[in-house]
């Protein structure tokens, strides 16, 4: 470094790029999609729509050194990963508290640390909170067993690795329920009176569009139901 | 500081190795990101730059490090194709869509902090546009100009890469040498008054129909794409800064640029301009 002592800069950081089949993702190769796109899944290349998370996500489970590459298989694995993590996450505070701990959280956190203070790994990172999801699932059977000082560090891992530092977010819809659950009422009944005037064109449309971005429409004998994918 | 016995190691692109992260003036950090040219939505390759740089910089915060994150935004000066020669890319969308080039520079610039918002993105500390630094930028043409660096020709100013290279190592970051950048950089350009092929412009006459204009000494005109995070650089993360993060693909053509740029006013006339703040 001797030699470069007049460095304007002291650490350079490159983050690889993006690909798609193959190719860099770009403006001037005209093989980009938009983030606008992908949100509302509208685009001939999606299969279906990804929420920012699941994108922020998928961007993190890769080391930023690493190239990324676009697909919907990849997309729709990050979506099912990030669910799983979630879900769990919440499940921690249904974990019984023990005398004493069969497994270790600290080296869980430390663990963490390791992955971020080694070139920021995200992905280490993510790997290792998935260790603490088989964790959550086997306290919840009685195999494994945790105190409740431990059951604390292992929320406060998540909080500290997963929200605040990779800033992933919890995109549980119950946060926005009553524009949503209105929006559906509304689109539901609209549905109801097609399919009562023997409309099956614009029923399906409507099934078919939810689906798109990700609302799945189930008829039963008490009426329709949905849910988010 | 928190609970970790194990310290932070960063892979420095001009080392090609992992090193300790120790910050020039602890416990402030500067880091600058290179930021969007804002005539397009923002797309997955927009977004992984500014979600790993958020990542960074919210792990630097957790670690009680106090960081001035400054990103740009390209509002003038970045031409068709990342070359020297053609349209702005700003300037164009503004014709094609029959709006002023503030107004599309503006238009993007909220539809790229909406998406980011969206991506949890933390906002910087300091956003600075390119076209509010025009003077900082022509000072900084000034500066490599009288450090013998530069020459000019029909209004233009150019950066002499060949009078560089004899006096600085080169392209340290990407360690690609001259010839591989003379034949690479002739692919992308054709016909031009520039001395060599390789040269890149640090200040454009502006054609009759370009709007977007400024005046200076050596013409009406505009500041080239790459002085801008210098001069920019220069003013918000001080003269020295710890972080510099950009894109890979950026390496070869930019970043090696950026160090020619920056390196003749260091070594030769330290710059140390009175908005110039120092860590």
């Amino acid at each position: 470094m001797a030699a470069y002592g007049n460095q304007p800069v002291k650490y350079w950081l490159h983050n690889n790029m993006v690909t798609i089949n193959g190719q860099k993702m770009g403006k001037s190769l005209g093989n980009f999609i938009t983030l606008d796109e992908i949100f509302s899944g509208n685009h001939p290349q999606l299969e279906k729509a990804y929420s920012p998370m699941i994108i922020r996500f998928f961007i993190l489970q890769a080391h930023y050194r690493s190239t990324l590459d676009f697909s919907n298989d990849a997309l729709q694995a990050a979506e099912k990963a990030f669910k799983r993590l979630i879900e769990a996450y919440h499940q921690i505070d249904k974990i019984p508290s023990s005398e004493a701990s069969s497994i270790n959280i600290h080296e869980l956190r430390q663990a963490c640390f390791d992955g971020m203070n080694d070139d920021f790994n995200s992905s280490i990172v993510l790997a290792n909170l998935f260790e603490a999801v088989k964790m959550i699932n086997l306290t919840l059977t009685g195999t494994e067993t945790l105190t409740h000082d431990d059951i604390e560090l292992l929320k406060l891992t998540f909080n500290d690795f997963l929200f605040q530092i990779l800033g992933l977010a919890d995109e549980n819809p119950s946060d926005n329920s009553n524009l949503v659950n209105e929006l559906m009422n509304l689109l539901l009944e609209l549905r109801q009176e097609a399919r009562d005037r023997k409309d099956w064109a614009t029923s399906d449309r409507i099934r078919e569009r939810l689906l798109k971005m990700g609302i799945e429409v189930k008829d039963s004998k008490d009426g329709p139901t949905w849910k988010i994918l | 500081m928190v609970e970790t016995d194990k310290r932070l190691q960063v892979f420095n692109t001009l080392t090609r190795q992992k090193e300790f992260f120790e910050p020039l003036n602890p416990p402030h950090v500067g880091m600058y990101v290179c930021g969007p040219t804002v005539y397009g939505d923002a797309h997955l390759g927009h977004a992984r730059p500014a979600v790993t740089f958020d990542m960074i910089y919210r792990y630097l915060n957790f670690l009680g490090y106090k960081t001035r994150y400054v990103r740009n935004i390209t509002d003038v000066g970045h031409l068709e194709n990342d070359a020297d020669e053609g349209e702005d890319k700003v300037e164009r969308k503004a014709r094609l869509e029959q709006l002023e080039p503030m107004e599309v520079a503006q238009y993007y610039s909220n539809r790229y902090h909406y998406n980011m918002d969206q991506l949890n993105v933390l906002r910087p500390s300091i956003e600075p546009l390119a076209s509010g630094h025009i003077i900082e930028q022509q000072e900084l043409v000034k500066k490599i100009l009288s450090n013998g660096y530069a020459y000019e020709i029909n209004g233009s100013v150019y950066f002499d890469v060949e009078k560089y290279s004899k006096n600085y190592p080169y392209g340290e970051l990407s360690g690609r040498k001259l010839e591989e950048m003379i034949a690479f950089t002739r692919a992308l350009e054709g016909k031009s008054e520039k001395r060599s092929p390789y040269d890149f412009a640090l200040w454009k006459k502006a054609q009759p129909t370009h709007i977007m204009r400024w005046p200076s000494t050596w013409s009406e005109g505009f500041p080239g794409w790459h002085p801008e995070c210098s001069a920019m650089g220069n003013k918000y993360r001080g003269k020295k800064s710890d972080i510099l993060g950009e894109g890979m693909d950026l390496i070869f053509h930019i970043t090696k640029q950026k160090l020619l740029k920056v390196w003749p006013l260091m070594a030769i006339n330290p710059l140390n301009t009175g908005y110039t703040t120092t860590w």
